[in-house]
């Protein structure tokens, strides 16, 4: 907006010009990483920023509680910039890997809604002690949760195997989630003298965009382990 | 030697406020030392503004024919007292514009008397709003005059709808107070967007609510200081010269007597032509003072 005043030689411009304020509206955001593991242990870190609204303030946290599943985790502390900061660990039952996860960050004044997902699990179908088959190879049973209805799913989801033998590793991963089986021939397990560590990641990971003024970035591993033994051994 | 001394006097004072001044707050990229003593401003401002009402009243007096030296060393008096009113103006109390307004003002009147031969408070020009309130011998009210600037400026404060006026303020600072609706100003496309700029005695102050209230209330005080330069400017100034000769013929001296010329803001634009950078302009380096 520009008003000359008209008074010839003596008039002035006075504009109103708008003040350069680039955090003015900046968007929430959670960036929040579940790890669940069979071993029954579930941690969730992270940290969540209210953002500012367009007077260029702060918003404030409604409620700064985050949900995952029917856990409730509050913040281990608040940054000198005012994000919330979570890092905690809860023991939980094996199988529950396996589950749907729901995650919900904190709610923020101003901002009806939260960003959320529900993501699948995957756990073992089966004992967390194997034996090497005739071949010599290994089979792993995957029990996964089916995609939860009105989630979208996440934009990556990757899973990654590693054998720890007595003297290396043999590492295998590959895009999706992870089949409900998995084959590995002999000539790929590493030589162990009396047990071989499996373990498997399913990471999933995505942000979530569909809320106005708050982005979710969430990660959300589940961590598989097993033990395998020598078939000829008692 | 009755002549010689006062200007010497005048030279020597002109000269110590530079120094202190630079001292304080920079003239050059280098920022303000927080460091500096604050006596050291306080003088730079006191002798400034003396010098100021001295030099005043001394060219008015000559001009006139009654000489320099006498009305030179009262009008350093007066010019004291505007510093009085300028350090009363800019600090952070309720009334202080009004009060520290009223207290410049007398310092005014007394270099405007002092360049006309009067006693030093024979006429007073007391400045509420858009009116110069004048005060006569004995301290009877004589008249009043209309700053057609001011009202001009006043006007357009209440009409403009990107701003609305903020009685609070304008009691407090004896002087009209708009305040913008979250914007930034900018005075003659200069590139230097404002937190408040000061028209005839006129505030506009950017209300910018992130930036907090004590940015809004040092921007407050230092408006207050320009609204105290601009009249000082108006009434020993631009007032005395036009009136001069406004009072030629009856008829306009009807006029020049229900006016107040108030050519402050116009001078003051004209002045800053000489100063590129905005902040190197003197009175807002005074300004910058006061109000911080």
């Amino acid at each position: 907006v520009s008003v000359c005043l008209a008074a010839g030689a003596l008039a002035g411009c006075l504009d109103f010009v708008e003040p350069e304020l680039p955090e003015r509206g900046a968007p929430a955001v959670a960036r929040l990483v579940v790890v669940v593991s069979d071993s029954g242990r579930l941690t969730m870190s992270g940290e969540a920023e209210p953002g500012f609204d367009e007077d260029g303030f702060r918003r404030r946290f409604a409620d700064p509680t985050v949900r995952v599943g029917s856990m409730t985790f509050e913040p281990e502390g608040e940054s000198a910039a005012g994000a919330l900061i979570f890092g905690s660990a809860v023991a939980i039952a094996g199988s529950a890997v396996s589950d749907t996860l729901a995650l919900l960050p904190p709610a923020v004044r101003e901002i009806a809604e939260r960003p959320t997902v529900r993501w699948a699990g995957a756990g073992r179908a089966g004992p967390d002690t194997l034996r090497l088959n005739e071949t010599g190879g290994l089979r792993l049973a995957l029990r996964t949760s089916s995609e939860p209805a009105g989630s979208p799913p996440p934009e990556t989801r990757q899973w990654f195997l590693t054998l720890t033998g007595d003297e290396g590793a043999f590492r295998l991963s590959a895009d999706g989630p992870p089949p409900d089986t998995i084959d590995v021939p002999a000539h790929f397990v590493p030589a162990f003298a009396d047990t071989l560590q499996v373990r498997l990641v399913y990471q999933q990971s995505g942000t979530v965009r569909d809320v106005a003024r708050y982005l979710g970035l969430f990660t959300l591993d589940v961590r598989l382990h097993w033990i395998v033994r020598r078939r000829d051994d008692g | 030697m009755r002549r010689i001394a006062p200007a010497a006097v005048a030279l020597a004072l002109l000269a110590l406020p530079a120094l202190p001044v630079r001292a304080q707050c920079g003239l050059g990229p280098e920022p303000c030392r927080p460091d500096a003593p604050t006596w050291v401003g306080e003088f730079a401002a006191l002798s400034a503004n003396a010098v100021l009402g001295g030099l005043t009243a001394g060219l008015v007096s000559h001009i006139r024919g009654d000489g320099f030296g006498d009305a030179f060393l009262r009008g350093l008096g007066g010019g004291a007292g505007v510093y009085a009113g300028k350090r009363i103006a800019s600090e952070r109390f309720d009334g202080a514009g009004l009060l520290g307004r009223q207290v410049a003002a007398v310092g005014t009147a007394m270099v405007r008397n002092a360049g006309q031969g009067e006693a030093a408070l024979t006429r007073l020009l007391l400045p509420i709003g858009p009116v110069w309130l004048e005060v006569g011998p004995g301290f009877r009210p004589s008249g009043a005059r209309i700053d057609p600037f001011a009202l001009g400026w006043t006007l357009y404060g209440l009409l403009e709808p990107e701003l609305e006026f903020d009685a609070g303020r304008s009691l407090s600072a004896g002087a009209a107070v708009f305040r913008t609706r979250g914007t930034l100003l900018s005075f003659d496309g200069e590139e230097a967007h404002a937190a408040g700029v000061t028209n005839a005695g006129v505030i506009l102050l950017a209300d910018v609510p992130a930036y907090g209230e004590p940015f809004m209330e040092r921007s407050f005080a230092h408006e207050r200081v320009h609204v105290l330069q601009q009249d000082f400017l108006g009434m020993a100034w631009t007032d005395p010269l036009v009136q001069r000769v406004v009072r030629q013929t009856p008829a306009t001296g009807a006029v020049g007597r229900r006016i107040a010329f108030n050519l402050s803001t116009e001078l003051m634009r004209g002045l800053g032509r000489l100063f590129p950078e905005h902040q190197d302009r003197p009175w807002e380096i005074e300004a910058i003072f006061f109000g911080r």
